[in-house]
């Protein structure tokens, strides 16, 4: 159809080119500096978005009209803007030496709160707990940083950031949430199930921290300012559901003698964990696992992490005493079941405990079981820490140790004699499993490199080559009369099985190749 | 006093200066009696000089006199003022005996050679005689920049108010030698005596004592006049004692006694802030921070609703897309990763996902992660600068596909049921000549017998239901050494006429001609052959008649060869089976002929060349249309009415092949881009489904005869079978659906794999020719 003259679409009228701002013009739309921007965009939580078209080019970002409206009529922006005016203020009367006036002046610095806006960002509670993942490793980094004036990170964030952790901390605790940890080269890795989501949050080891001078801290502290709003509100209510008081109260003796988790009190305790009529059985499931350190008493020694090892013992109901101020437990203590060491070798071992290395603490959660101790024991070489975020059946590629954990595991169910002769003769054992893993895992492996699916190893071999001939065919045939977009897709999974299967087979030689070398 | 401008001065200032020196020298030993001796033999080489340069010297020494003198003032003037400011406050009844006492002591203590007695005297008579210059006033005329050098040599000095030349005073002193001498030798002139020359005013001046004492003291170093005091004592002014007198005495002013107009403006102002509570004190102010701070610290519960469902929209009504969530370490994350996860030294893997360069035997040994803070930086970066999109990897599990897949398997039949269709190999049709490449399979009408054609140029017929080869037909050798049968067809009227294609020739067989015995085929071709003999041969396509050899019953038969003079690739025939057409693709406008068999005649349908190199050309199945394939386009020409009735586009890549359905509305295309294009003629010029099937040239596509059955054959060995259905009634489009894929029918040979396909003419079945030499029977 021919369109009229006065029908003519004029250009950037409709489409992505009204829809859309580069940030360049949306700077002058809002009348704002880059950083004043950049704050408020973070602040509320706005971000660039791709339009289908880029009508100023590919190389810009662009955001959405009715995001920078949004911007527009925040009343926030209106409070920055008094905000510079006041500062202004206040550096002119310091500028003509008037310390008075300045000192008078910085009484009326204008206020402003951000709860508002965690409302608005989070309309509902489901939806703060799925993003909390990221304000969680923040405010543990600030709380490892030291303030400093000259990258403007203040000490009261540090101090309240560090508060923030330990809330957290003590509500995962009484909580009993926690579900895995991970010891990484970049820190503590944990894991914990709340409100149905799944909270992933990293700390970083107990060493001090150098501030690296390349980075803008100004970013990071506006980041930190929304999140701990965010983590405020979101902690109160959910001390508030397991019937807690919010604030708790943080024992300042202890928290100066870096006592952890220990420094807070929460007040309320008690008909804490009801739990839930709907999701009764996986409470009790799950409760399984969290009674893992029921009755044992810890001891740390002085080397070991221990605000970590405190928080993990106390979320799976162990009671933990440590080589310093504010323990519990002394280090001579009858009670203690096991000791947690660090070190070549025990000097004065005291009887009827366990001595063992931090890292049975973690596989042990991991693996849902009391690992054998003797395996973990004092100065022994390590057996390998495994990531648990990592799906073995699905990478297509199982390390020993995990093998020999299963076989430990089904061992467990069967019959308990069974595993104690397992462990006797734990190294001859591992050596069977692991030639009948290999053995079954290569025919495995060849079947799925020749192209055909793999779910049960043995019984579908026997059946008649034509059919799966047939099935393959069915797929290729099928690919023939895709569209192209779904044939992209297929061929990108089929890629990404490739690799994976590269990947298992590489690991596997690996694997033979250490073993080789050992014997 | 002479009053010189301070430039001049200043210019001359240095010179002076040592002039001054250089005088003072000359006269020490008259003027004082204690200097040392080491002065003695400079200050006698010195008078000698001065004798020699005689009144020049006196002028200058005159000169000095008046230039110390001046100097004098200006360097003095300013000293000597401060001096006495300070020396107004003393009382002056203390009189100059204190001050002498006080110059003294500064003597001392600068450690002057001169004894304190002579000073004594010299500061009387300093006191007594002030005004000895100012006695002696200036005659001169010519002013102060003029120098007197330019009057050196002139009789007169400057000039008097009427114009009139001043003479030089010559006479006096200068002008008789003898009386300077004299006056030298008395003492009274020269070095000796304290009369100067004053050259400017041109008289003798007289020096005073005082001034002779002034040009000593300047020769020690020290200040000309003894009353300059270099370092004053400091006269404190403010004392902690308190004066019994005021220093001023005048009354208080009123204003002092009245309040302050101003001071009243400000206290009203002030009373009015804290009345309206704009000042506060500050313990109420304190208070209001506490309470402020307790205000931005309150906490209550946010969100009321109890786990109401996560919301996909933000507040703004755009849709809210939750950033991706860190990634989750693997095993090779981990401080003490399994040993298969260790990076080698000596392998260069790039895989992080399996590969870690730390590894720490205990945890003691973990240090702090180096780069901790950048990562989080990064994350934070991330957060507020990437753009965020829904990802589609939702849909790109390997589920969702499997779903989808299936859905489309709902939509279209299962091949199972679109049976029948050739499935498994039946038969093999073996040619003797080892690994000679089959280009073309044709059947008979009737679908016993099979026809190949080779590259060794021969032509073989072999029976369908037992393999067996029954006829072997060598094509007699042409002059180009054309050996490649590139393509042959059957007769489709029943008749065994089978035209083949060599290079330039065409040849019509008796295809099943045995013996002596006589077939429907060679009485056809002795026909066309009787006509040919009173016939004048076409210019374009040269008929003639040939003997062509019959290998396996043995004889040699008449056949039709037609020369066309240009390589033909293609032959095909009219469904009457009478006609056939050729294409010759370098041929232009004659690219496509077509052949009357019965009468022996050539025709050539197109004036122009149509298209660029024509690759394949087809008779419609029961209309008087050619479809006429170029490497780009199929144009279907009606031959009645001589004009295009369609024209249609490949979308990639060059034809190769074509094929016509039965029905005549549909035509597919094999291409070099590995596709088969279906074009609809009732639906567009474009494709109206393009399978990306192959993974090489397509060499041949071919349609069933009855059954809704399709095939394409392609360089990379295979042979693939459609279903595709036809439906009669306008609105369904065609149904196609891939049914077999015949997997290495044939292998690949020199980046040549299956040649030609060709289904049978009753039953469900196809034959496929390789280059491998190998002719295949797949039945259903």
């Amino acid at each position: 159809m021919v369109l009229n003259k006065s029908m003519k679409q004029k250009k950037g009228k409709s489409g992505s080119a009204a829809q859309y701002l580069t940030r360049t013009q949306a700077l002058r739309k809002l009348q704002l500096s880059l950083p004043e921007f950049r704050r408020l965009c973070i602040l509320k939580g706005i971000h660039p978005r791709e339009p289908r078209k880029k009508p100023k080019g590919a190389n810009k970002t662009y955001y959405h009209v009715k995001d920078l409206a949004f911007l527009l009529h925040e009343p926030l922006l209106e409070v920055f803007r008094h905000i510079k005016a006041y500062q202004r203020k206040v550096n002119k009367a310091k500028a003509k030496q008037q310390l008075e006036l300045a000192e008078k002046l910085a009484l009326r610095r204008p206020q402003y709160t951000l709860d508002r806006l965690v409302q608005e960002r989070y309309p509902s509670f489901v939806d703060a707990v799925r993003d909390i993942d990221d304000p969680l490793c923040i405010v543990n980094l600030f709380s490892a940083l030291p303030a400093s004036k000259g990258y403007k990170i203040p000490v009261d964030s540090v101090q309240n950031s560090r508060r923030l952790s330990l809330e957290w901390q003590a509500y995962v605790a009484s909580a009993r949430c926690l579900t895995k940890v991970f010891v990484a080269v970049k820190g503590f890795y944990y894991q914990a199930e709340v409100c149905g989501q799944k909270v992933t949050w990293l700390a970083p080891h107990e060493r001090s921290q150098v501030l690296p001078a390349d980075v803008d801290y100004r970013v990071m502290i506006t980041f930190l300012e929304f999140y701990q709003t965010m983590l405020k509100f979101v902690f109160f209510k959910l001390y508030h559901d397991v019937n807690l008081k919010y604030p708790p109260t943080l024992d300042a003796k202890l928290e100066s003698s870096a006592a952890g988790l220990n420094a807070i009190i929460t007040d309320g305790e008690g008909a804490a964990l009801e739990p839930e009529e709907g999701a009764a059985a996986e409470a009790e499931e799950r409760s399984e696992q969290s009674k893992l350190f029921e009755g044992l008493v810890f001891f740390l020694s002085r080397e070991t992490p221990k605000e970590s090892l405190v928080f993990v013992i106390k979320c799976l109901g162990g009671s933990v005493g440590w080589d310093g101020e504010g323990s519990t437990y002394n280090a001579d203590d009858a009670s203690i079941t096991h000791h947690v060491i660090d070190r070549p070798k025990v000097n004065n071992a005291v009887s009827g405990r366990e001595y063992v290395q931090p890292q049975w603490v973690y596989d042990s959660i991991n693996f849902g079981i009391l690992l054998p101790v003797d395996l973990y024991a004092v100065g022994k070489s390590l057996p390998p820490h495994l990531s648990p975020f990592v799906d073995d059946d699905d990478e297509g590629y199982k390390p020993d140790y995990a093998k020999f954990i299963e076989s430990l595991k089904s061992g467990e169910e069967q019959s308990i004699p069974a595993m104690k002769a397992q462990n006797l003769t734990r190294e001859e054992a591992e050596e069977h499993e692991l030639a009948a893993d290999e053995a079954r895992y290569h025919s495995e492996l060849h079947a799925e490199v020749s192209g055909k699916e793999v779910v049960a190893a043995a019984p579908k071999a026997a059946k008649a080559g034509e059919a799966e001939d047939k099935d393959d065919q069915d797929e290729e045939m099928a690919g023939m009369v895709m569209t192209r977009k779904d044939r992209k897709l297929y061929e990108a999974i089929q890629k990404s099985k490739t690799t994976k299967r590269e990947r298992a087979a590489k690991l596997t030689e690996k694997r033979k190749k250490i073993k080789t070398k050992k014997t | 006093m002479v009053r010189r401008t301070g430039k001049r001065k200043e210019a001359s200032d240095a010179v002076e200066q040592e002039e001054v020196n250089v005088r003072a020298v000359e006269r020490s030993p008259s003027i004082s009696s204690s200097v040392e001796e080491e002065e003695e033999s400079s200050e006698e080489s010195e008078i000698e000089v001065g004798i020699d340069s005689g009144s020049d010297e006196e002028d200058r020494s005159e000169d000095t006199r008046q230039e110390v003198g001046s100097g004098e003032e200006d360097e003095e003037d300013k000293p000597r003022r401060s001096w006495a400011a300070v020396m107004d406050s003393d009382s002056e009844e203390e009189g100059s005996g204190s001050e002498e006492d006080t110059s003294g002591g500064e003597e001392e203590e600068f450690g002057t050679d001169e004894d304190e007695n002579e000073d004594e005297e010299d500061e009387e008579e300093d006191l007594a005689s002030d005004s000895s210059e100012e006695e002696r006033e200036n005659v001169n005329t010519i002013g102060e920049n003029i120098p007197l050098k330019w009057y050196e040599h002139e009789r007169h000095i400057g000039y008097d108010v009427e114009g009139k030349r001043l003479q030089k005073q010559t006479g006096e002193n200068k002008a008789s030698t003898m009386d300077f001498f004299l006056d030298k030798q008395d003492g009274t002139l020269g070095s000796k005596s304290n009369k100067v020359w004053d050259e400017y005013n041109q008289r003798m001046v007289e020096l005073t004592k005082e001034e002779m004492k002034a040009i000593r003291r300047i020769r020690k170093g020290m200040f000309p006049h003894l009353s300059v005091d270099p370092f004053p004592d400091l006269v404190p002014w403010a004392t902690k004692d308190k004066l019994h007198e005021p220093m001023v005495d005048l009354p208080e002013p009123k204003s002092r006694f009245l309040p302050s107009k101003w001071e009243a403006a400000k206290v009203v102002k002030l009373v009015r802030a804290m009345r309206k509570g704009w000042i506060k004190p500050p313990s109420e102010l304190e208070k209001e921070r506490k309470e402020k701070e307790e205000e931005s610290n309150k906490v209550y519960m946010l969100w009321s609703d109890d786990n109401k469902e996560a919301s996909w929209k933000a507040a703004n009504g755009l849709s809210y897309v939750p950033a991706t969530k860190f990634k989750l370490p693997g095993h090779a994350g981990s401080y003490n990763p399994p040993k298969e996860y260790l990076e080698d030294e000596n392998e260069d893997d790039k895989d992080m996902q399996i590969s870690s360069k730390q590894s720490f035997d205990c945890l003691r040994k973990v240090p702090a992660y180096d780069k901790f803070v950048n990562e989080q930086f990064e994350r934070c970066l991330d957060l507020y600068l990437c753009p965020r999109m829904r990802s589609r990897k939702g849909n790109r599990t390997a589920e969702n596909l499997q779903r989808r897949m299936a859905e489309q398997k709902a939509k279209l039949p299962k091949p199972s049921e679109l049976k029948p269709y050739p499935r498994k190999l039946a038969m093999e049709y073996e040619h003797d000549g080892d690994q000679v490449c089959v280009n073309s399979v044709c059947v008979d009408p009737s679908g016993r017998w099979l026809a190949t054609a080779a590259d060794d140029g021969v032509v073989r017929v072999f029976e369908v239901a037992t393999t067996r080869c029954v006829r072997k037909w060598v094509l007699p050798a042409s002059e180009k050494r054309e050996r490649k049968v590139t393509s042959i067809s059957w007769c489709p009227n029943g008749k065994d006429v089978l035209v083949a294609v060599r290079g330039h020739q065409i040849f019509a067989l008796p295809i099943l001609m045995a013996g002596s015995q006589s077939s429907s085929g060679q009485v056809l071709i002795n026909q066309s052959l009787a006509l040919l003999a009173g016939k004048e041969t076409n210019p374009k396509a040269k008929w003639s008649k040939t003997q062509v050899k019959e290998n396996l019953k043995g004889g040699a038969h008449d056949s039709v060869c037609i020369d066309l003079g240009k390589k033909a690739s293609q032959c095909s025939w009219h469904h009457k089976g009478d006609y056939f057409a050729t294409v010759c693709p370098s041929g232009n406008n004659m690219a496509v002929l077509v052949h009357q068999l019965s009468k022996c005649a050539t025709q050539t349908p197109f004036n122009k060349s149509k298209g660029n190199k024509i690759v394949s050309c087809e008779f419609h199945p029961s209309k008087p249309v050619l479809f006429v394939a170029s490497e780009n386009h199929v144009r279907a020409f009606h031959l009645v009415k001589q004009e295009l009735v369609a024209k249609l586009v490949s979308g990639s890549g060059s034809i190769i092949s074509m094929a016509v359905h039965p029905l005549g509305d549909n035509i597919i295309v094999g291409t070099t881009a590995e596709r088969v294009e279906w074009f609809d003629l009732d639906l567009s010029g474009k494709a109206y489904k393009v399978i990306r099937n192959h993974s090489n040239t397509v060499q041949d596509v071919a349609f069933h005869g009855h059954y809704p059955l399709f095939a394409s054959a392609s360089d990379d060995g295979q042979v693939h079978i459609f279903h595709g259905m036809v439906y009669n009634d306008f609105e369904t489009n065609p149904l196609i659906v891939p049914v077999k894929i015949l997997k290495n029918a044939h292998h690949v040979t020199g980046h040549l794999g299956a040649q030609s396909c060709c289904f049978h003419p009753q039953q469900p079945w196809i034959f496929t020719a390789g280059a491998d030499g190998k002719v295949k029977l797949y039945v259903n």
